[in-house]
């Protein structure tokens, strides 16, 4: 309890002083609202359009959380092809970074074309761009797998599906819980960038779509408030990640067993 | 049960001809040969480099000669085919994989052979009585002494009641005393299971006090010589102050020795 006080502690104060200083820098300089809303005002924002905003962070939530998931499932699967298999890798993993350097912004009306606008678009492009960083690490930790182990499951003449289900995915573990850290930040982007094309607008809409309906309408504090929303739903996910890869590595990780 | 009757086939016997391997066209074993009876304790020692560690890995089927032949026979002498749990290794860095249980490692081998659960933990169980290491079945291995993690190695090897148990180094990264202690349990598990056990060490008084025979490598890439036969009045604390243990390390050291200065 006091450690965890005193890892939080620090950043809280600082954002405190920094959310005071812009407090501050707003009442002093009498900025327009419509150009740099003071925290409070921001605050308000949040609370009087609580329904709203409810509505979209769920959205962008279910959005991230889905697409995270689906760009775990198939960088792991992936991945573990690609690792398998220097044929595959070699074929493959080039596309795969090509693909990667396309800006999704790029192809999100595409996404539309194909999924129409809503949640199954939204969720596709969260999961496009995570779903890279799995892939990769997948493969790194894989290949990373200790040859003295390779060895030993090569002594007992351990079949294709062994050695990759006892020895390399578990290997790989470490680095894929690296990757899926990294994955769960971008998914969040992902969502919120998809959703600024191919969100459905209505009662339901996702935050993209408040950002930038938002901006049209001039209220800055509720593009705010939408923004730290979906930072917070960035946060969330990546917690959720972080607990789930300490409980995977706890036990025999040193990454995980420092923290204890 | 038939796990047990493993050790009743006894040992294997291992005959090595003109046993050579290259790597990139060096030699990192020229010309050994040497005939390992069944259920014998063979050590080999030798200079680093002199493929001590290449022969070993050949006999148990690691790595592949490029001329000679290693042939398997059983206790009358008739030639045999080998399977996965005929061959036993131990590992100087024991191997042990990080993420799973002493007891799961242990059972590892029945595991890939595809042996029940119930069966395989029962062994596995049995397995780390025998190596005194009751209560550590549910730690991981992290959690262990060195000198811990090299029983459970092998007890890992020994799992599946191999009649071929190969060692390379393996208690070369553990103190004296540690060391001294795992040489005699090593001693009576080999007795007991009637295995035929092949050690490699650095150590000339480890490879005599464990051995019947002790093959020497001369040189670099090692020459085998005739292995040189040890008979101790007993291999205890009063054995390794024997006389005879003293001149028998006397004598593989000048066998060594011959080498390394036509080398030098």
């Amino acid at each position: 309890m006091k450690r965890s006080l005193l890892v939080a502690m620090p950043p809280l104060l600082v954002l405190l002083i920094a959310l005071l200083l812009w407090e501050g820098v707003v009442a002093a300089w009498k900025l327009p609202a419509y150009l740099l809303p003071s925290p409070s005002a921001v605050a308000r924002a949040c609370w009087e359009e609580r329904a709203r905003l409810g509505a979209g962070t769920l959205q962008t939530l279910m959005a991230s959380v889905g697409g995270f998931g689906l760009a775990a499932l198939i960088g792991v699967v992936a991945g573990s092809a690609l690792g398998s298999s220097r044929m595959l890798q070699r074929g493959f993993y080039p596309l795969a970074l090509l693909f990667q350097m396309v800006p999704l912004v790029a192809i999100a009306p595409l996404l539309v074309i194909w999924l129409g606008y809503g949640l199954r678009s939204t969720l596709a492009a969260a999961a496009i761009v995570a779903v890279f960083p799995v892939l990769a690490s997948t493969l790194d930790g894989m290949r990373g797998t200790d040859a003295g182990l390779r060895e030993i499951f090569g002594i007992y003449r351990a079949g294709r599906w062994a050695r990759w289900w006892k020895l390399e995915l578990p290997s790989a573990v470490p680095s894929i819980v690296t990757g899926c850290r990294v994955a769960a930040g971008l998914a969040v982007i992902g969502a919120v960038v998809g959703e600024f094309v191919s969100g459905y607008a209505g009662d339901q809409a996702p935050l993209g779509i408040v950002i930038t309906a938002s901006m049209r309408e001039a209220r800055t504090d509720l593009v705010f408030a939408a923004v730290a929303l979906s930072a917070c739903v960035g946060f969330l996910l990546f917690g959720i990640v972080s607990g789930l890869g300490w409980l995977l590595l706890r036990r025999w990780h040193a990454s995980a067993v420092q923290e204890n | 049960m038939s796990v047990d009757g493993r050790a009743l086939r006894g040992g294997l016997g291992v005959r090595v001809r003109d046993a050579r391997v290259q790597f990139q066209g060096t030699d990192a074993l020229a010309n050994a040969s040497v005939h390992i009876q069944s259920g014998e304790f063979l050590s080999i020692v030798g200079d680093s480099g002199g493929g001590k560690t290449t022969l070993l890995r050949a006999i148990g089927g690691l790595l592949a000669l490029t001329s000679g032949s290693i042939d398997f026979t059983d206790v009358a002498g008739a030639s045999v085919q080998v399977g996965p749990r005929d061959v036993g290794f131990c590992f100087q860095e024991g191997r042990l994989l990080p993420w799973r249980t002493v007891a799961a490692n242990v059972a590892l081998p029945l595991e890939l052979e595809g042996v029940g659960k119930g069966e395989r933990l029962d062994a596995a169980h049995a397995m780390l009585e025998r190596m005194r290491l009751v209560g550590v079945e549910r730690k991981m291995p992290s959690q262990l002494s060195g000198g811990m993690r090299m029983r459970v190695a092998m007890a890992r090897a020994l799992v599946t009641r191999p009649r071929l148990l190969l060692l390379d180094e393996p208690f070369g990264a553990l103190d004296e005393f540690t060391r001294v202690a795992l040489d005699e349990e090593l001693l009576s598990l080999a007795r007991e299971s009637g295995a035929t056990c092949v050690l490699v060490t650095h150590s000339i008084q480890e490879a005599v006090l464990l051995a019947d025979r002790v093959l020497v490598l001369r040189g670099r890439p090692g020459v085998s010589q005739t292995p040189i036969a040890v008979s101790l009045p007993s291999r205890d604390e009063d054995g390794r102050m024997s006389l005879e243990f003293a001149s028998l390390c006397a004598i593989v050291q000048r066998e060594l020795r011959a080498g390394s200065e036509r080398a030098a």
